[in-house]
């Protein structure tokens, strides 16, 4: 019998129960000295074996001319900027010897503060796409550019005066583009524009002329907000100025911010977007209850303020009945308004009516947020000041009515994105003669007679301004890869320019507009990306006017459940919708890649009998979609919500991701309509990255989070750091630079900018939806999502998680090969070319951050997507390991640039690319023993933390705690 | 001790039932058990000694054979059994094989074992051949460009077409520019500089064949190693006297450890690094190179593995 299997009573009281050295390694081999062994000899057979061929020729060829900046193997950095919906976010290009290969932030942008978000980095894929359009095609067989131009001419001509014409524009806000439309419309008075902005924010702006008259954007430094309230809006992540108002927000979001304490940050919402996972209070109410709880919270504000507003808004506003929940919401929000008077602001999301953003701008007005807080401003947008802006309706009628000669689309998916009772899809081939400029084939240039390849950002030049005016002149990092054309140039060649370069268009435009020391002027706002002191004047907008009123908090006689279109945190309007980098980032509130799933409350699932993954029918108004299910914790009962952006058609063969969502869109009731929700009986797969969100049992040891109040009276204890004994051995480190990282989860917001970031800097591939559903997701940095409390009303805690580099690294006492080391200065390195994919690493490492190429993910990519490649980072085969590196390729170069030139390398002269795409700063990376340095700072914080503490890894990353902010009347 | 080594003999060594007569006339001219062959089984060694002694191989082989089933599991279950068996093995009996084939079956795993050894060793050592790194190697060139000619005849510095080697990790391939600069006043009409005057009036790139090859999992810099008194000659030879550029180094992992682990034999003063006749009077200049220049090279993987 095996003795195992004897019971304890079997043991002979002379034997010891433990043989002495049965604890230690036995004298022969251990296994671990025989893996090791065997890993070596395979290695060396495998290593000798590659070499047995001579290796392949390689060509050198050299410049004719090398252009006097460029250093090969030095790269540079331009300055241009990227336009979303009309308003620009500065960026900085990384390029190669003429080739970009990294978009970051430019500091000097208002819009961008050096940070940037998921869709910048995107930009660079989308440049390198195999399926950008190449050539000019009619119905689709190439034609000379001749014939285009014919059409282009006839459409030009100055007798005809632009009759039948129409012209379909994206959002701009280009001075250049401005002038070269008033030109247009003197030589062709007849010609109709229309801007196709399918997220505008028309109904904001009108909201704004509601309640004082003029159409105005509105312009807020969070940093001077003590409350801030968010109605149905996402102003951390999405907006003309994320970046800032995120980065503003984390700095107040510090219990000693130079500003003041910390803010708090009140959100009612329909569906859970990445500001309300950071809300200190939030509400979830279905949309149509959000312009009821307006009402409400503008008539406690009106009374207690008094005057004429008290007046008028006693007369036209009912008291409404909210609710407890709601009720007990608005008179803590309110009070704590009034308590922090001329200190607060109210942010409302573009998808509300314009009553509600004129209720908004009332409150504002109330509240005395006054020009420190919250000013405004006419809109930089083109177009932004008519009725129609953004509508088609009036393109659609010309349309049916046959009126069209000729339509010109530039950069614009009508067809795709846009209000689904317009039917331009269909009606689209009416139009006698039709271009459509674009980077893809999409379905409004399928539709079209003539399909061109127009300029990507990265080949244009153009100039472009942001939310505060700021103008930015666009430069382009190559020329057209595919002979695209620019927006200024088509206008150019309709105002009968034979030949325009958009070059000399921007150019000649701004010799007229600064025909003083020009070339200067010139040279520096390229190099700067930005025109010094370009910023627009803001308005005063005197009081408000209550004239609206009545439209406020119309009750709705509708059945059914309501339906929110939102955008979507990482397509937008889906403009990016093909790129994988932005379709494999996980949705940054569900974890859900590759999909947009109908989001349920958890109340409302349970009522219907829906589960994640349920298909159900959406049906409004005769038409339907069929769309997965998923609950979503914290989502308003009572209504459900899906994201714009996704559902693009596929023209190479490739599945379509996601539904399109604009198939629901009707023009006449906006983002929030009523639909039937039927169950179909069948089943999708999702590709969720996170299964739990839960945190059980040991919570505290990975994610640590307390309320201001708490964290004041728990302040005295000092640093929670206390290293733990280990059972790993190891080295004390050697040299006297030791890099290490800080991860602020107060700061950190979730928006998941980083995630990209760190995917376009590492060449870290995307393995697409099957991939993901085997958790084959090569992603080195992710972010943890936990939840709290109630599933209806959840506190949620995000924790970007990438290698922690542990001094006693537990991965690295497994691998049999030595793949993965230690570095003298702290690093926990991965050196591919060692690594034969045993996975041992992976599965010792107990915060899941190593990811295997299963596949050889690049070897197929010939296409011109490998240019997106960084040439300072081995792209990784098939079988091995690989995870984060600090971008050890960073620090090499920063290091070989400062010693070449024999000085010290600055603190601040490394940043890795997560920390860099960053919009609130929340990671801090640099040399833990220098005390002058933010990380050693940070380290020291009292609210330092370091995740697995007990295990005895000692992680160089460490977490600061996060803290809320919450009304402890609504406790 | 019982047979409980038995059952635990026929499920390991199973198959060993056809080759156990094998065994037999390999290893000795008696009859051995899957025991035997199977030695590690010490367990029940004392009672297979008595087994081994008597039974033998043919008798066993036909008792144990297809017909009759499983093998050893069928040896005899008692004593009694045995005693039995020792009645049969008195009658003499013939091997299965010669008995030189021992030898030759000795000589076989002999060589087996040399070649498990060698074949590794033996690729390890064709990998550092010259043929498979491409050392001592002339690669032709599109233009039979003479670095012993420019540099020592015309005087022309390293940096002059080399002109990144201090700034950038690559050295720096001249541009097609840098040869007109000269060879549009000299040589103007020369055959051998066709490829040149075509790639300048961009009718064809120039496209020279790489010489000094690194894999593409490493990542040098030229610009540290000039920076701290690496001089052109510690990694590329004596260019100024090569007719046709050839590596003299194989550029293994080992060739950059080696400098890396004690940089001062390789050190120069800075103004010497492109001197390509330099050489150090004494050997504790390098030393004191190493203070002067504050060389420390780091020996981590991430130095050159990114």
């Amino acid at each position: 019998m095996p003795p195992l299997a004897r019971g304890r009573s079997a043991f002979r009281a002379d034997e010891p129960e433990f043989v002495f050295g049965q604890d230690q390694p036995p004298d022969e081999l251990s296994r671990r000295q025989f893996l090791a062994l065997s890993g070596v000899t395979l290695a060396a057979a495998s290593a000798a074996l590659s070499g047995c061929t001579r290796a392949p020729a390689e060509k050198i060829v050299p410049y004719r001319v090398q252009p006097s900046e460029i250093v090969p193997g030095r790269p540079l950095h331009y300055a241009t900027a990227a336009t979303w919906d009309g308003y620009a976010r500065g960026l900085l290009v990384e390029s190669h010897e003429g080739r970009p290969s990294k978009i970051e932030g430019n500091p000097q942008h208002p819009a961008s503060l050096g940070a940037s978000s998921a869709e910048e980095q995107a930009l660079l894929l989308e440049l390198y796409d195999p399926r950008r359009l190449r050539a000019i095609s009619k119905r689709g067989a190439p034609v000379s550019q001749a014939e285009l131009l014919s059409v282009l001419g006839a459409a030009g001509d100055g007798v005809r005066k632009g009759r039948g014409v129409h012209l379909v524009l994206p959002a701009l806000s280009s001075p250049l583009v401005a002038e070269q439309l008033a030109e247009l419309a003197l030589r062709l008075p007849e010609l109709t524009l229309h801007f196709h902005v399918p997220l505008a924010r028309r109904a904001a702006w009108q909201g704004a002329k509601l309640a004082f008259g003029k159409v105005l954007d509105t312009r807020v430094d969070l940093r001077r907000a003590d409350v801030v309230l968010a109605l149905d809006a996402d102003p951390l992540a999405r907006g003309p100025n994320a970046l800032g108002l995120a980065r503003a927000f984390a700095e107040r979001r510090q219990p000693s911010s130079r500003y003041g304490g910390m803010n708090r940050l009140y959100v009612v919402e329909t569906a859970m977007s990445v500001t309300g996972a950071n809300a200190d209070q939030r509400l979830a109410l279905p949309p149509s209850a959000i312009s009821r709880f307006v009402a409400a919270l503008l008539r406690k504000i009106a009374l207690a303020s008094g005057g004429e507003a008290a007046a008028a808004v006693a007369q036209a506003l009912p008291e409404l009945t909210l609710g407890d929940q709601a009720e007990r919401f608005v008179n803590s929000l309110a009070a704590d308004l009034l308590q922090h008077r001329a200190a607060s602001a109210v942010l409302v999301g573009d998808e509300q009516p314009a009553e509600v953003h004129a209720a908004a701008c009332a409150l504002n007005a109330l509240l005395e947020n006054g020009e420190h807080v919250l000013s405004y401003a006419p809109p930089v947008v083109l177009g932004s000041d008519r009725d129609d802006y953004a509508s088609l309706q009036g393109l659609r009628d010309a349309l049916a009515a046959g009126s069209v000669e000729t339509l010109l689309v530039f950069d614009s998916d009508i067809a795709y994105a846009s209000a689904v009772d317009w039917e331009l899809a269909r009606l689209l081939p009416k139009a006698k003669r039709s271009v459509c400029f674009g980077l893809f084939r999409t379905r409004t240039s399928a539709a079209c007679e003539f399909e061109a390849p127009a300029a990507h950002v990265l080949e244009s030049w153009l100039d472009t301004r942001a939310l505060d005016g700021t103008i930015s002149l666009v430069q382009p990092l190559l020329s057209p890869l595919y002979s695209g054309t620019t927006v200024s140039e088509l206008l150019a060649r309709l105002s009968g320019d034979p030949e325009p370069s958009a070059h000399d268009l921007l150019k000649r435009f701004w010799q007229r507009a600064r025909p003083d020391q020009f070339d200067e002027f010139w040279e520096t706002a390229l190099a700067r990306g930005v025109v010094t002191g370009s910023e627009s004047a803001t308005y005063p907008p005197g009081a408000p006017s209550f004239a609206w009123l009545g439209g406020l908090a119309r009750a709705s006689a509708e059945h059914g459940i309501e339906l929110s279109l939102r955008a979507d945190p990482r397509l937008h309007d889906g403009r990016l919708g093909n790129q994988p980098w932005l379709l494999e980032l996980p949705c940054p509130v569900t974890k859900l890649a590759w999909d947009n799933a109908v989001w349920f409350g958890p109340g409302l699932a349970q009522q219907l009998g829906v589960a994640n993954g349920d298909v159900v029918t959406l049906s409004a108004s005769g038409r339907s979609l069929s769309a997965p299910a998923l609950v979503v914790p914290g989502h308003a009962d009572g209504a459900i919500s899906l994201a714009l952006g996704w559902g693009r058609d596929s023209f190479d063969g490739t599945e379509v991701v996601g539904v399109d969502a604009y198939q629901l869109l009707d023009s006449t009731r906006g983002h929030h309509t009523r639909v039937r929700v039927t169950r179909t009986g069948r089943h999708a797969e999702l590709a969720l990255t996170q299964d739990t969100m839960r945190l059980g049992e040991g919570a505290e040891s990975i994610m640590l989070s307390r309320t201001l109040s708490e964290h004041e009276s728990q302040r005295a204890s000092g640093s929670r750091i206390k290293r733990q004994l280990s059972l790993y051995s190891g080295d004390a480190a050697q040299s006297p630079r030791q890099w290490g990282m800080t991860i602020d989860l107060n700061a950190c917001t979730g928006c998941s900018a980083c995630v990209v970031a760190c995917q376009a800097e590492n060449n870290i591939p995307s393995v697409g939806k099957r991939g993901v559903l085997k958790h084959r997701e090569m992603h080195w940095l992710r972010i943890d999502r936990y939840l709290t409390g109630s599933d209806a009303a959840p506190r949620v805690l995000q924790q970007p998680m990438a290698c922690q580099h542990c001094e006693k690294a537990p991965c690295e006492y497994v691998c049999p090969t030595g793949a993965t080391v230690h570095s003298s200065d702290g690093l926990n390195q991965m050196v591919y070319n060692r690594c034969v994919g045993t996975r041992f690493c992976s599965n010792n490492c107990p915060y899941k951050v190593r990811r295997f190429n299963w596949f050889d993910y690049h070897e197929s990519d010939r296409s011109p997507r490998a240019l997106a490649q960084n040439p300072e980072v081995t792209v990784r085969a098939r079988g091995v390991m690989e995870k984060c590196t600090y971008c050890v390729q960073r620090i090499r170069t920063a290091e070989i640039r400062a010693r070449s030139s024999g000085r010290a390398l600055a603190a601040s002269e490394v940043q890795t690319a997560c920390e860099q795409a960053c919009p609130t700063r929340a990671i801090a990376f640099g040399d833990v023993n220098d005390p002058s340095s933010e990380v050693a700072r940070l380290r020291a914080s009292d609210r330092a933390f370091e995740v697995l503490a007990e295990l005895g890894t000692a992680p160089r990353t460490r977490y600061l705690m996060k803290l809320t902010n919450p009304n402890p009347e609504l406790a | 001790m019982s047979y409980f080594g038995r059952g635990a003999c026929s499920g390991a060594g199973i198959g060993v039932r056809g080759a156990m007569p094998h065994c037999d006339s390999f290893f000795h001219t008696r009859a051995v058990t899957a025991a035997d062959c199977f030695g590690a089984q010490r367990g029940f060694a004392g009672h297979t000694a008595r087994l081994t002694s008597l039974v033998p191989a043919r008798a066993h082989a036909g008792r144990s054979g297809p017909a009759q089933g499983t093998g050893i599991a069928e040896l005899p279950a008692s004593d009694a059994d045995i005693a039995s068996n020792e009645r049969e093995v008195s009658e003499p009996s013939r091997a299965l094989f010669p008995v030189w084939s021992t030898t030759w079956f000795r000589a076989a795993l002999g060589l087996a074992a040399a070649l498990i050894v060698s074949l590794p060793v033996g690729l390890w050592a064709w990998e550092r051949t010259p043929y498979v790194n491409g050392m001592n190697t002339p690669r032709a060139q599109p233009v039979k460009f003479d670095h012993r000619h420019h540099v020592r005849d015309d005087g022309i510095a390293c940096g002059y077409c080399h002109a990144d080697f201090a700034r950038s990790s690559s050295a720096g391939m001249p541009a097609v520019s840098v040869c007109m600069g000269c060879h549009a006043q000299i040589w103007t009409n020369s055959r051998e500089l066709a490829p040149v005057r075509a790639a300048y009036f961009a009718e064809a790139p120039l496209a020279w064949e790489r010489v000094t090859r690194l894999p593409a999992f490493v990542f040098f810099d030229h610009s540290i190693h000039v920076n701290k008194g690496v001089g052109c000659v510690s990694c590329h030879g004596r260019v100024d006297q090569m007719a046709q550029v050839y590596a003299v180094k194989s550029f293994t992992m080992q060739f950059c450890l080696d400098c890396h682990r004690s940089p001062e034999k390789e050190l120069r003063p800075l103004d010497r690094v492109t001197d390509l006749e330099w050489s150090a009077g004494s050997p504790a200049s390098g030393a004191a190179l190493v203070r002067e220049l504050s060389v420390h090279p780091a020996t981590d993987c991430s130095t050159c593995h990114r």
